[in-house]
């Protein structure tokens, strides 16, 4: 079990790392698409013609792809945590200690499980956030055939992963008090 | 007797499993990727010698090399905006080039042009457009953490 939970944390560690770099290379790439899209509007026939709006929305999604973190952290405050979300330098993530798994009842050892793989849900959250933008702006191009709602759902699953422990707590609390 | 020895030593032979060629090569090629894998996961400069700081490493230079991309696409798509819009702006003065949109071409071409020369400007306003401060991300490897917050 412990070593579950180190491949985990490590797994997690490599998503927060990679994010940022995805995040920074998809913000100049949203930029240049911009510029070349509104340079391509002076020509007769542009691909884009009926969707004034795309170069925009890749311009300010370029703004959200460079500011993800703060991005994260607004949505967190949304969703009622405000669970800060922040960048820094790369630092190991010291795994939880798995032997003292089972706790005093069911509610506390689920507890104590998701706490031990929280860093990994918060990772891979925050990765499913930037993974629903990406598939929306595609959608919003016409790039891919697809559902904006299911890139919403994609999107809330998301942040509901990355405030995973109180997601937990919330539920266990309904069935603490509805048993 | 020179017979006899030739004549067993081909039965060993025959005895022996056959191994085909390219089975034989996917073998040994997969061992060297093996030892050469092995060989650049001991390189890593990271103080756990994870996943993590691997990827961390693959994040910087990956990092590195699309900015210095998009440097390199920014100058010369502001060169190729201005050298394009001009020469718009020229054959606009033509009469029987009135018509046929020049004129546009050309007030985008110079106003692009400048969009590309200051796009660091630009990703910063984007970012302050979205999020309401300043970039977040640089060109430099991080991680993103995670703190605690209403639970």
């Amino acid at each position: 079990m412990q070593g579950l939970v180190n491949l985990a944390s490590d797994i997690a560690d490599g998503i927060a790392v990679l994010l940022p770099a995805f995040c920074y290379l998809a913000a100049w790439a949203c930029l240049l698409f911009s510029g070349w899209t509104l340079w391509t509007w002076s020509q007769p026939h542009h691909h884009y013609r009926h969707k004034p709006w795309v170069p925009f929305i890749s311009l300010v999604l370029a703004g959200v792809f460079i500011s993800f973190p703060r991005f994260l952290a607004r949505a967190n405050v949304s969703a009622g945590t405000g669970l800060a979300v922040t960048l820094t330098g790369y630092t190991p993530t010291l795994p939880g200690n798995a032997s003292n798994l089972v706790g005093a009842n069911p509610q506390q050892t689920v507890t104590n499980v998701v706490a031990l793989f929280q860093h990994f849900f918060q990772a891979f959250g925050a990765a499913c956030v930037f993974w629903a933008i990406m598939r929306w702006r595609a959608i919003v191009n016409g790039r891919i055939d697809g559902s904006p709602t299911a890139c919403a759902v994609q999107f809330i699953f998301g942040v509901m992963c990355i405030n995973v422990v109180s997601v937990a707590n919330g539920v266990l609390s309904y069935f603490e008090t509805g048993g | 007797m020179a017979g006899s020895i030739i004549e067993a030593g081909r039965v060993v032979l025959q005895r022996l499993p056959r191994i085909p060629l390219k089975a034989a090569l996917s073998f040994g090629m997969a061992a060297t990727c093996m030892f050469a894998g092995h060989a650049l996961a001991q390189g890593a400069t990271s103080p756990s010698g994870s996943i993590g700081a691997q990827l961390n490493t693959i994040s910087s230079e990956a990092m590195n090399a699309g900015g210095t991309a998009v440097n390199m696409a920014c100058y010369l798509a502001a060169g190729a905006c201005f050298v394009m819009g001009a020469w718009s702006g020229w054959q606009s003065r033509h009469p029987h080039n009135r018509e046929q949109g020049h004129l546009a071409r050309a007030i985008a071409g110079v106003t692009l042009c400048g969009l590309f020369a200051a796009a660091p400007s630009w990703i910063n306003k984007a970012s302050v457009t979205a999020s309401g401060a300043a970039p977040g991300i640089t060109g430099n490897s991080q991680m993103v953490q995670f703190g605690t917050g209403g639970q």
